[in-house]
């Protein structure tokens, strides 16, 4: 398994870096900003890195799903399939080595994010101002969130949980092109009508789950949820690939 | 060793492999013939486990092919299908990653024979030496059965005699090897069997030695005569 996450890793490399060198350039130009004391710079430098982060996590996602139709499509899959690994592994290690990439992703902006706002407090007066308009953003999502370090982290794990849950989804979709609806007029639009009917029902049932009077309680819970749907939706993946998938 | 037990598999509408049935015994070497399109590259890729059949089974040492099959059988496709960003070394260093037969050692010594080295990038090859690379690679394992898909396709003639020195220098008695190629003649001096493949079915299966003893013909000769003066398929 580590072996195949490792080349997993190797082949989105690049995307990665790119993601990578984009946000170092937006980093600088809100350190120049907030050590030359510049407005337009620190706040473009904000929306930059704040921006860096959600398309970099989305796109990390996303080419997770391109990868896999890459693999099941192209004469590449021999590579993968060549080897004495289960479909179950190979669907594994690519879910793994995303999962892990964009937690790390993820903690990598989220330092970034500390660091930043740590040094706007330190060097300019208008860091109250900025911790009070995050608090009213958070507030508008939804009441009982507040700017507290454990809701935080909380709320993050739980979009993980949501993009992985998403990703596997994708994953389904892909497989279902290429398995039993391979060779059939209009799969990849079929597939996607999939794609979205499942995540609708998805919303829709998680807008069902009772309010609780703990926010933390409330997203722990939707984490879990997430997580068993990646399970649920990982082995009827896996299960497809196994028996239907010819490459 | 190998054995292909009415084996079929339907694409859409069209058959590429109909009921084929054969075995394959170890320390042989087996030339698979047929034009483009006879389902010689379809059958090789379900026994390689790459395909799954519409029907029938393939068996690998008495029991159904399963994923550990793949441990021991080794597959030479014909197309290209190293990932873009590999160099030559990589490849040798996947394989080890994932095959317990693969010996880096005699990786290297079949790139040097094949005059290649391990910095050239696989996707700037040209389709002989690709084709080189393939051969090395595959050849590399130590695998029971080994089947090259037109593995003397888009390589010149002295090439040609230092890839089949490299596969002969394999025969064992343990071992299967599975050659499909449209040049006979090469085939005629390593194979001592041929199997004829004609629009998904098994159109003959015999024994060199033995064709040419009873019928005095060469595997050319029965070449022409299954597919037509042309070697091409006549009705």
């Amino acid at each position: 398994m580590n072996k195949l996450i490792k080349y997993e890793f190797r082949k989105s490399l690049f995307p990665k870096l790119v993601i990578l060198a984009a946000t170092a350039v937006v980093e600088i130009v809100y350190l120049v900003g907030v050590f030359g004391e510049y407005e337009n710079p620190t706040f473009a430098g904000i929306l930059g890195l704040v921006f860096a982060a959600v398309a970099g996590l989305t796109y990390i996602g996303i080419e997770s799903i391109v990868t896999l139709y890459r693999d099941l499509t192209t004469k590449q899959s021999y590579m993968l399939f060549m080897t004495p690994n289960s479909s179950y592994k190979i669907l594994g290690a690519k879910a793994l080595e995303n999962g892990l990439s964009i937690l790390l992703a993820g903690l990598f902006f989220g330092g970034l994010a500390y660091f930043d706002l740590d040094l706007l407090e330190k060097e300019r007066s208008t860091f109250a101002l900025i911790k009070e308009q995050l608090e009213n953003m958070l507030q508008s999502i939804d009441s009982r969130l507040s700017f507290s370090t454990a809701t935080f982290l909380i709320l993050l794990f739980m979009l993980l949980c949501s993009l992985i849950g998403r990703i596997v989804i994708g994953y389904l979709a892909v497989v279902l092109t290429c398995t039993v609806l391979s060779g059939k007029k209009g799969a990849a639009f079929i597939s996607l009508l999939v794609y979205i009917a499942i995540s609708i029902l998805i919303g829709f049932l998680m807008d069902k789950i009772p309010a609780m009077d703990s926010i933390n309680s409330s997203l722990l819970i939707q984490s879990c949820i997430y997580l068993g749907i990646s399970i649920v939706f990982y082995v009827i993946t896996g299960w497809l690939m196994d028996k239907k998938l010819s490459v | 060793m190998l054995e292909s037990k009415e084996v079929t598999k339907v694409f859409g509408r069209k058959t590429a492999v109909d009921h084929i049935s054969l075995k394959l015994d170890p320390g042989h070497i087996y030339a698979m013939l047929g034009p483009n399109g006879s389902g010689k590259t379809t059958w090789m890729k379900m026994a390689a486990g790459l395909i799954k059949p519409t029907s029938g089974e393939i068996w690998y040492n008495g029991h159904p092919l399963e994923i550990n099959s793949r441990r021991e059988i080794a597959y030479m496709s014909t197309e290209p299908y190293f990932y873009n960003w590999m160099r030559v070394s990589d490849v040798g260093k996947y394989y080890q990653d994932f095959f317990s037969d693969f010996s880096m050692d005699r990786y290297k010594e079949l790139l040097d024979r094949m005059e290649l080295t391990g910095d050239l990038k696989t996707r700037s090859l040209s389709s002989g030496m690709m084709a080189k690379l393939k051969i090395a690679v595959t050849m590399a394992r130590d695998a029971r059965v080994i089947m090259l898909d037109e593995p003397l396709n888009g390589i010149d003639l002295l090439a040609r005699d230092q890839i089949m020195t490299s596969i002969v220098e394999t025969v064992s008695s343990d071992r299967v090897l599975l050659i499909s190629s449209h040049l006979v003649e090469e085939l005629e001096t390593v194979a001592d069997y041929a199997v004829f493949i004609r629009q998904g079915h098994l159109a003959d299966f015999r024994e060199l030695e033995e064709l040419r003893m009873t019928e005095g013909i060469s595997v050319a000769d029965k070449y022409r005569q299954i597919y037509g003066a042309g070697g091409e398929y006549h009705e």
